[in-house]
């Protein structure tokens, strides 16, 4: 039995095409729940914040740098699919990799970016203000580690047998970062407006 | 028109594909493991779902008839209770913990287990593939995922059971700071976190069914199926799956939070200055009120996830029990969506007396009055559907009509409570009580039940047992109305939902004899579902065989061959032609036309603007 | 098909029992249908629930006997079909526009009214600062300053100062506390609700006022009662007296009479209230202490009795086990006798 995600469950090829564009529209509504998630989450900072006792405090300067990896991950996310279209087998590997690697040290810097405000006095169990950046930034790097792992599977499976006929993979994993970088630059500014001294 | 070109396209290719899955069917034989348990054919992820959902139905009911006894009965000793439950009701009488507990349980064991993971999990995966003629869902494989953790969810909820200090007991919405101060009450301790895993397993399987439910209908349907010619069932439950892929995330990011409330110290939810039992708590700042929001922005659209597919499913049972097309099609679709949307904008009225902005509170009602008009004209169109028809009463649709019955009286008093001056008197009392186990709970049930028997033959290929489905039908509706019906005077005298004794009040004790009236009834009831179970049971293996299409209906998954094959249609999937209410068309012979019969082979009942 | 006409006549059959059951227990009942307010907000209140009812109720009635008629009248024959009749513009078009019409008409009458009873109280008001706590209510008023001091969570302590009233502050050295609630009668009073614990809500069945009260923020309602206890006490002696058969409804009732047992012990006096079996130390039901069963074994068939009257104070919100008889008594008096109370309270302070 083939347990992938596409997996077509024994009658193998019928309605093959139909599933085919099922997938790709999963993942669009998939990220409308994604959304969801975090529109709940920024609205309830909203909320909160309009109660008062609300403290403003510095951003490290950290997260700008996280920023912009994650933006130059999208661009190289991008070249890798370009590349997977045209059939170019190096390229994808090479951008794929700068992808990943691009990821990881966002995802790093992330984390530093908190070391950074926990020696700065600034915790989890703080004021409200401090909860919520690490509740909203701690969210979207876990839905990213989804991403970095789906992005993984490709590279892993693509190594294995470099074919160009499984389209579906390297479309959700494009679709899944470009939405994730855009994700995190709406959270960056938003969280910036609202917690940011 | 983007579907048609590629459902032709698939057409085209579908010939050589079914050969491949008779060669397919003949040289692997599945084990038993991966046919019946870890299975990825929708109709037996369907059948596993209503299996776990009449099970915790089986204990949501048993909670509610403890409860019944205690309020019926208080301070009687029942030894069996005593002997049940253990410590937890030392004297055979019922300890307020773990009545609270049975509370709690009781509502989210009904609203989410049975009545979404249940309804939606069994007939959604039954009949959209079927009934738009495609072989499996988007991904099988999510589908069973989703229903594996829809029972590890269930697991762990029944789990809270044997928690030491109890299972959750702040109610089915938890509100904090109750929910997140085990100083406050036992169970919101070890009871809470379990309750918060299961239900962010829950929330889980819901998203990965409603993703699945929602790109199956948009991209699988068979060649011809149309939006509008899709049937009523699909519909609700196209909407519901949508409704529920844009609220569940919601209602988790507030779990999320009050988890990080609960263990990690932060304080959403819990402000500054709360003292509980003398001891002043390390909080700072939170609200309380903003989980009320984030609970009712899915609350509520969640009383519809339970609600609309038992519509559809009635607007189906009713037009092919009462043999003619269901009145106002299209108006029922568009009430099914504007329900939906509206179902969203709702979510305060739950909030009128919490100390919210009282302005906000007018927009609420606004809004939730508006939600009566599509509610009228769905009523409405079911009854002219009867109207002229030429009623066969399988237990189906004596279950259809109670529905129709049930939602009226339901509904009515949803114009009471949404209209925030009224609702001062009405807020959680038993009023609310009879509001929505009327509406939402035994109308929803109500749904379930009719598919059931509606839906049995195509699940078991046998028929299930008419006489005691029938009996079963009359039991349940007049126990409900006698059960909830008295609760509305209750209500208006201002008894107040959720206590342990009405015995501490003067102004609650008139209604003693009301309450053990109750009582009876809810017994009474509770012991009638036996007859379901039973004949449940019994008819799946000594049933008389059903045959190809036993209440001559024209959707799609009565052209399937009565054992059920993997890929559900042997051949090629059937091409749909026409509206799937074509019943008692004049100029033909027989009173029902099937989706798939096209226009040409029914040249004597054609008309002009045929649907 | 003989068995359509049989189950069609027994939904009709049973369709109108039930129609006539629920007037029947309405008309048997008529103390169960929403007993009148005691507050000038509340009787707006009730004349809107009166006018809902008034709307739905023939909307219930015709609907209900519709489905009903339907079914009895169109039972399955073998050689008849049903009409082909799928839609009807015009007919869905006006059970669209009537029932906005007139959910619009109430809409606006709800409105009004909820705006009325959350507007500004008058600044004459009475206030009474409530706070509510695990399972019990505190209640406080300003004293001759009109001003209430601060409190304090940190110095809430439940048997000493439940309030947490800081004694620093001289605002609060006439402030008064109680356990109940006294209110002037036709004088507006204004509760500012708090709560130290969980979400409570304070709920006045009797004056329609119900209001959370929610940790960490205050929240009000103003209301003006209308009649006092002692008049309403009478009212409901008044309404209720009579001749009853012995047994558990009259638990909670109040005897208008003296009964003995044979051997001439008093079983209930004249103004006593019917009581249930009280529990020994051990948690076991006493029955010799069970009024209704101590009559019957008397051989007392019917007894004269009256129901009870007291406004009460009730927690409509879950907050925990005592959930359930987290109450307080609430007496509405004249003016001069609220005068006279008032009169007779210390100050917390000066216990100090």
């Amino acid at each position: 039995m083939n347990l992938s995600l596409f997996n077509n469950n024994g009658f193998t090829l019928a309605q093959t095409s139909q599933r085919k564009s099922a997938i790709r529209f999963s993942i669009w509504i998939f990220m409308a729940t994604v959304t969801m998630l975090f529109a709940a989450f920024t609205s309830a900072l909203i909320v909160r914040q309009g109660q008062g006792n609300w403290d403003l405090f510095r951003f490290p300067a950290i997260f700008n740098f996280s920023t912009i990896f994650i933006v130059f991950s999208s661009v190289t996310m991008q070249w890798a699919y370009l590349s997977f279209q045209k059939q170019k087998t190096k390229e994808v590997w090479m951008a794929a990799g700068i992808t990943l690697f691009a990821g990881l040290v966002f995802a790093f810097s992330q984390i530093s970016g908190w070391n950074t405000l926990y020696d700065s006095g600034i915790k989890l169990s703080g004021n409200a203000s401090h909860s919520f950046l690490f509740l909203i930034s701690g969210a979207h790097l876990l839905h990213l580690i989804g991403g970095v792992v789906l992005l993984i599977f490709f590279i892993v499976r693509f190594s294995v047998t470099p074919s160009f006929s499984d389209k579906i993979t390297i479309y959700s994993c494009t679709v899944i970062w470009h939405f994730l970088t855009a994700l995190w630059v709406y959270l960056f500014l938003f969280l910036k407006y609202y917690c940011a001294a | 028109m983007e579907t048609s070109t590629q459902t032709q396209s698939t057409a085209v290719h579908s010939h050589t594909n079914d050969v491949h899955i008779h060669e397919h069917e003949h040289h692997h034989h599945q084990s038993f493991i991966s046919k019946y348990i870890f299975s990825l054919d929708h109709k037996t992820i369907g059948k596993q779902y209503l299996i776990t959902a009449i099970f915790m139905a089986i204990v949501g009911m048993s909670l509610s008839l403890l409860m019944r006894a205690q309020l019926g009965w208080p301070g009687e000793q029942f030894s069996f209770i005593g002997k049940l439950l253990g410590k937890f009701a030392e004297g055979g009488i019922i300890k307020p913990e773990y009545y609270y507990a049975l509370v709690t349980l009781h509502g989210t064991i009904m609203v989410f287990f049975v009545l979404t993971g249940g309804l939606s999990g069994t007939f959604f995966n039954l009949l959209i593939p079927l009934q738009i003629g495609t072989r499996d869902m988007a991904s099988p494989l999510l589908n069973a995922l989703s229903y594996w953790f829809f029972f590890a969810s269930s697991c762990v909820m029944l789990s809270s059971f044997f928690v030491m200090a109890g299972p959750a007991s702040g109610g089915w919405t938890i509100y904090p700071p109750l929910s997140a101060l085990p100083e406050a009450t036992p169970g919101s301790g070890t009871g809470m976190t379990l309750w918060l895993v299961s239900m962010s397993l829950f929330i889980a399987s819901g998203l990965m069914g409603g993703i699945n439910y929602i790109s199956t209908v948009i991209n699988m349907r068979t060649k011809g199926m149309s939006l509008w010619k899709m049937p009523l069932t699909v519909w609700s439950f196209f909407i519901t799956a949508i409704l529920g892929v844009l609220s569940f995330p919601v209602l988790f990011s507030g779990a999320i939070m009050l988890v990080f409330d609960r263990s990690f110290g932060t304080s959403f939810f819990l402000p500054d200055g709360l003292v509980v039992a003398d001891k002043l708590l390390n909080h700072s700042g939170g609200s309380p009120i903003l989980w009320q929001h984030l609970f009712w922005f899915l609350g509520h659209p969640e009383v519809y996830i339970v609600l609309l597919p038992a519509m559809g499913m009635v607007s189906e049972i009713l037009s092919v029990n009462a043999r003619k097309p269901i009145f106002g099609y299209k108006a029922m679709v568009y009430a099914i969506m504007a329900i939906g949307f509206l179902s969203f904008i709702v979510w305060a009225h739950h909030m009128f007396q919490s100390g919210m902005n009282p302005f906000l509170g007018s927009v609420f009602v606004f809004t939730t009055l508006l939600i009566a008009i599509p509610s009228a004209v769905k009523t409405f169109n079911w009854l002219t559907t009867l109207y002229r028809s030429n009623i066969i009463f399988t237990p189906a649709m004596l279950y259809a009509l109670g529905f129709v019955s049930l939602f009226i009286t339901g509904g009515i008093t949803g114009i009471f409570l949404g209209n925030a001056a009224v609702d001062i008197q009405l807020h959680d009392t038993y009023f609310v009580v009879a509001h929505f186990h009327l509406v939402m709970g035994a109308a929803s049930f109500f749904g379930l039940f009719a598919g059931v028997y509606h839906w049995f033959p195509k699940m078991f290929s046998k028929m299930m047992n008419n006489t005691l489905g029938k009996w079963h039908f009359w039991l349940t509706i007049i126990s409900l109305y006698c059960v909830f019906f008295p609760m509305h005077y209750m209500g208006m005298a201002g008894v107040p939902r959720r206590y342990y004794a009405f015995t501490e009040y003067e102004w609650t004790s008139m209604f003693t004899d009301l309450n053990r009236f109750i009582s009876i009834w809810a017994l009474i009831g509770g012991a009638a579902q036996v007859l379901l179970i039973f004949n449940f049971f019994w008819s799946m293996f000594k049933g008389k065989p059903a045959t190809a299409n036993p209440w001559k209906a024209n959707t799609l998954e009565w052209t399937t061959p009565i054992k059920p094959v993997h890929g559900n249609w042997p051949g090629e999937i059937p091409e749909v032609h026409r509206w799937p209410y074509d019943y008692s068309k004049p100029g033909h012979e027989e009173d029902y036309i099937p989706q798939h019969i096209p226009y040409s082979e029914t040249g004597s009942s054609n008309r002009k603007g045929d649907y | 098909m003989k068995n359509s006409r049989l189950n069609a006549t027994l939904f009709f059959v049973a369709g109108i029992a039930f129609l006539i059951l629920v007037f029947y227990a309405h008309f048997q009942n008529p103390q169960w249908y929403l007993p009148a307010a005691t507050s000038v907000h509340g009787l707006v209140t009730d004349h809107l629930f009166d006018i809902t009812m008034w709307i739905t109720l023939p909307v219930f009635v015709i609907t209900q006997g519709l489905l009903f008629l339907f079914v009895f009248l169109y039972p399955h024959r073998d050689d008849k079909k049903a009409d082909y009749y799928p839609n009807n513009h015009k007919l869905e078009l006006i059970w669209t526009i009537v029932p906005a019409i007139v959910l619009t008409w109430l809409i606006v009458q709800g409105l009004q009214t909820w705006a009325n009873i959350k507007s500004p109280a008058p600044a004459d008001a009475e206030v009474i600062e409530v706070t509510a706590e695990q399972f019990a209510w505190n209640f406080r008023w300003s004293g001759k300053d009109g001003k209430f001091g601060r409190n304090k969570p940190e110095l809430m302590k439940a048997s000493t100062n439940p309030i947490g009233i800081d004694f620093d502050d001289s605002l609060s050295h006439d402030d008064i506390t109680s356990k109940e609630i006294f209110i002037p009668v036709g004088k507006t009073v204004l509760f500012n609700i708090q709560a130290k614990d969980v979400i409570h809500s304070f709920y006045l069945p009797h004056f329609r006022v119900k209001m959370d009260a929610v940790p960490g923020m205050r929240t009000n309602f103003w209301m003006n009662p209308t009649m006092t206890s002692a008049d309403k006490k009478e009212d409901v002696k008044r309404t209720t007296k009579g001749l009853k058969e012995v047994d558990e409804r009259l638990y909670g009732q109040v005897s208008d009479e003296t009964y003995k047992d044979a051997n001439g012990n008093v079983i209930v006096e004249k103004g006593g209230i019917i009581k249930r079996a009280e529990r020994d130390q051990n948690g076991n039901l006493v029955k010799s202490t069970d009024v209704v069963l101590r009559l019957s074994k008397a051989g007392i068939k019917k007894i004269m009795a009256y129901h009870d009257f007291n406004y009460v104070l009730a927690c409509a919100e879950l907050c925990g086990l005592g959930h359930y008889k987290m109450r307080a008594a609430i007496t509405v008096v004249t003016q001069q006798e609220y005068d006279k109370w008032m009169s007779e309270q210390t100050p917390d302070f000066e216990y100090q």
